[in-house]
C-alpha cells in the first residue's frame, strides 16, 4: 500500500517536471500580432504599457510592479519575452541567457585579468543570420549554470578561441580565410590578425549581400585606422578571383604567370643553349689536340 | 695583367646594397608566400615570429628603394651634371642583331661569337628586368605597406592587384637571380669561380677582349685619336679613370 501511494506520488512528480519542460520549451505562440513603429521597434506599452486600454477580447497583463531598473528600459522587452515575435522552439531558450546577458555592461573575469564584455543586443541577434540558433548552439561549453570557467588567457585569445567555432559550419569561408593575409599571419602566430569576428560581428552578424560598403569599411578600420570604403572595396570577400570576381585581379595573376613562365623559360633555355655549346667546343678543341 | 676599369665607386657600392637588400628581402618574403612548409615555419620561428620577419622585410625594402633612388640620381649626375654618355645599357638594334647571331652560334650554325659591346644583350635584359621588377615589385610593396594611405588615392582593387603582382613578381625575380644571374656571374665555365668586376671594378683586358671585343676596339681606338686618358672608356668617371692599369 506504501508502495502504491510512492509509486502514484512519483509518477505524479515526473508528470509534472515533464509538464513543466516541454511546457516552458513550447513557445506562446498565442501573442496576437505586435504593433510596429515606423522604425522598426515593437510598441508594447500600447497593450502593457501604464494606461494602456483595457481589452476584454485579448487580455494584456500590465508591465509586473518588479519590472524596474535600467535592464527594463522602454524597448528592452523583446529581450527577454523573445517568444512573443519570434514562434521558435528556441525562442523561449534566449530568455534563459538574456536574463544575465541583457545587461549591457555586464563583464567576465578572463585568467589574464582582462575583462570581457559578455553582453548580447538579443534584439539585433535575432535579426542575425544566426538568430535561429539558440545560443547554446555556438556557446556549448556555457550551457551549465554557473558556467565552466572560460579557458582563454585574454581577450584577443578568447576572440581566437571563438572563432574557431565559426570553422564548424563555415567550411568554404574557413579555406579562404586561411589563403588570405589575414589567416597566414594567424597562423603563424600573429595574435592581432583579424580572424571572423573581427569583421563578422558574430551577435549581428548579416548576410554578405547586406553589407553595405560602409559597413565594411568599419570592419576595415577597426584595425587599420582610418580605412575608407575605398579599402574596403578591394576586399575580395571569401571568394576567389575569377573573370566575373575582381577581374582585374584574375588576370593579373594570370599575366604574371604567364611573365614568369615565358621569362623563367627563356632564361634558363639561354643558359641551357650556352652551356652546351661551351661543351662542344671544349669537345671540339680536345679533338684537335689530340695527336 | 693589365686591367681595364668596368664599374665605378657608385655601381659597385649600388650592386652590394642590390644584392644585400635583395637576398634579405627574398629569405624574408619567401617563406610567407610558402608558409605551409616546414621549413619555413622554423625560418620563422627562429627568426623570432612573423612580425620580426616582417620588420626586416620592411627595412630591407627601404635598403632596396634607397638604392633605386641612388642610382637615378647617380644617373641624373653622370648624364646632366657631368655631361657623360652613360647609355650603355640602352636596347638598340645591335642587340637584337646579337641575340640571333647568339642563337646561330649556340646552334653550330656560326664559328664566331657575337662580338659585344661594354653591356651584352643578358647583361642588359639583367639590369632592365631590376629595373622594371623593382617598379613592380617595391610599387606593390609599397600597397602592401600602406593600404590606407595608398587607397586614398587609387581605387580598393589596387591592393589584391599589389598583392598578386607582389608575391609572383618575387617568384619570378628569385628564379631569375638564381638560375640565370648567378649563372652568368659565377657558374658559367666561361667565368667561374666567379666574375669579380663588380666587386673590384675592374675586369682583366684579355677578358674584356673575349667578352666585349666592342667595347675595347672603342676605347683603344679613342685612345689612339689621343683620347684623354689611355684607354679609359667614354663613360666612365673620374675615380677610375685610369682606364688600362698595369
Ligand atoms: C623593394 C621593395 C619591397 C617592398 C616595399 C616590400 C614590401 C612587402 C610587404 C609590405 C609585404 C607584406 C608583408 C609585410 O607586411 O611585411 C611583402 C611581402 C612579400 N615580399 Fe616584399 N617588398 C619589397 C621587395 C621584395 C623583394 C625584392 C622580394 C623577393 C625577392 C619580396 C618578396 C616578398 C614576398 C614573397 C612576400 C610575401 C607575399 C605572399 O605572402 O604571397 N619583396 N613585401
Amino acid at each position: 500500500m506504501v508502495k502504491r501511494i510512492l509509486a502514484a506520488f512519483g509518477l505524479a512528480i515526473a508528470a509534472y517536471v515533464l509538464w513543466s519542460v516541454l511546457g516552458a520549451a513550447t513557445p506562446a505562440v498565442s501573442h496576437p500580432p505586435v504593433p510596429e513603429r515606423p522604425d522598426g521597434t515593437y510598441d508594447c506599452a500600447s497593450c502593457h504599457g501604464p494606461g494602456a486600454a483595457p481589452r476584454p477580447a485579448e487580455p494584456a497583463p500590465l508591465v509586473p510592479a518588479d519590472h524596474v531598473g535600467p535592464k527594463y528600459g522602454a524597448d528592452n522587452c523583446l529581450t527577454c519575452h523573445v517568444s512573443v515575435v519570434k514562434a521558435s522552439p528556441l525562442a523561449a531558450s534566449y530568455a534563459t541567457c538574456a536574463a544575465c546577458h541583457a545587461d549591457t555592461d555586464r563583464t567576465a573575469t578572463l585568467k589574464s585579468g582582462e575583462k570581457l564584455v559578455v553582453a548580447v543586443d538579443i534584439k539585433r541577434y535575432l535579426t542575425s543570420v544566426h538568430g535561429d540558433f539558440a545560443c547554446t548552439t555556438c556557446h556549448e561549453s556555457q550551457e551549465t549554470i554557473p558556467h565552466e570557467p572560460l579557458t582563454a588567457e585574454g581577450r584577443r585569445e578568447f576572440t581566437r578561441e571563438m572563432a574557431e567555432l565559426c570553422t564548424t559550419c563555415h567550411k568554404g569561408a574557413t579555406a579562404s580565410y586561411e589563403e588570405s593575409f589575414h589567416g597566414m599571419a594567424a597562423r603563424l602566430g600573429v595574435i592581432r590578425a583579424a580572424t571572423c569576428t573581427d569583421c563578422h560581428t558574430p551577435h549581428a552578424v548579416q548576410a554578405a549581400a547586406n553589407w553595405s560598403l560602409a559597413d565594411r569599411a568599419a570592419s576595415c578600420a577597426t584595425c587599420h585606422s582610418g580605412a575608407t570604403e575605398s579599402l574596403a572595396s578591394g576586399w575580395l570577400g571569401h571568394e576567389e578571383p575569377s573573370a566575373g570576381w575582381f577581374p582585374l585581379v584574375f588576370y593579373a595573376e594570370k599575366f604574371f604567370v604567364g611573365l614568369t613562365a615565358i621569362t623563367l623559360g627563356l632564361g634558363i633555355v639561354h643558359v641551357e643553349l650556352d652551356l652546351l655549346r661551351w661543351a662542344w667546343d671544349r669537345a671540339r678543341r680536345r679533338k684537335e689536340d689530340r695527336p | 695583367m693589365k686591367e681595364v676599369a668596368r664599374f665605378d665607386l657608385h655601381q659597385r657600392v649600388q650592386h652590394i646594397l642590390m644584392a644585400s637588400s635583395f637576398v634579405v628581402l627574398a629569405v624574408t618574403g619567401l617563406p610567407q608566400k610558402f608558409d605551409d612548409l616546414a621549413v619555413s615555419q622554423a625560418f620563422i620561428a627562429a627568426l623570432g615570429g612573423l612580425d620580426s620577419v616582417r620588420l626586416a622585410h620592411r627595412v630591407a625594402a627601404f635598403v632596396m628603394l634607397f638604392d633605386c633612388a641612388y642610382h637615378v640620381v647617380y644617373l641624373f649626375w653622370l648624364i646632366v651634371v657631368r655631361r657623360r654618355r652613360a647609355f650603355g645599357m640602352v636596347a638598340t638594334p645591335q642587340d637584337l642583331r646579337d641575340i640571333f647571331h647568339s642563337l646561330r652560334w649556340f646552334l653550330g650554325l656560326t664559328r664566331t661569337k657575337p662580338a659585344f659591346d661594354r653591356y651584352a644583350y643578358m647583361e642588359k635584359f639583367d639590369y632592365w628586368a631590376v629595373f622594371w621588377g623593382i617598379a613592380i615589385i617595391g610599387g606593390s610593396g609599397l600597397a602592401l605597406m600602406f593600404p590606407v594611405a595608398v587607397t586614398a588615392i587609387l581605387p580598393g582593387v589596387v591592393i589584391p592587384v599589389a598583392f598578386v603582382a607582389h608575391s609572383d613578381e618575387a617568384v619570378l625575380a628569385v628564379g631569375w637571380i638564381v638560375f640565370v644571374h648567378l649563372f652568368y656571374a659565377h657558374l658559367s665555365p666561361r667565368v667561374f669561380p666567379m666574375d669579380r668586376s663588380i666587386f673590384t671594378g675592374k675586369t682583366p683586358l684579355t677578358v674584356a677582349r673575349e667578352h666585349h671585343p666592342r667595347w675595347v676596339a672603342r676605347f683603344t681606338e679613342d685612345a689612339s685619336k689621343g683620347g684623354s686618358v689611355a684607354g679609359a672608356p667614354a663613360d666612365m668617371l673620374a675615380s677610375s679613370e685610369r682606364g688600362i692599369t698595369p
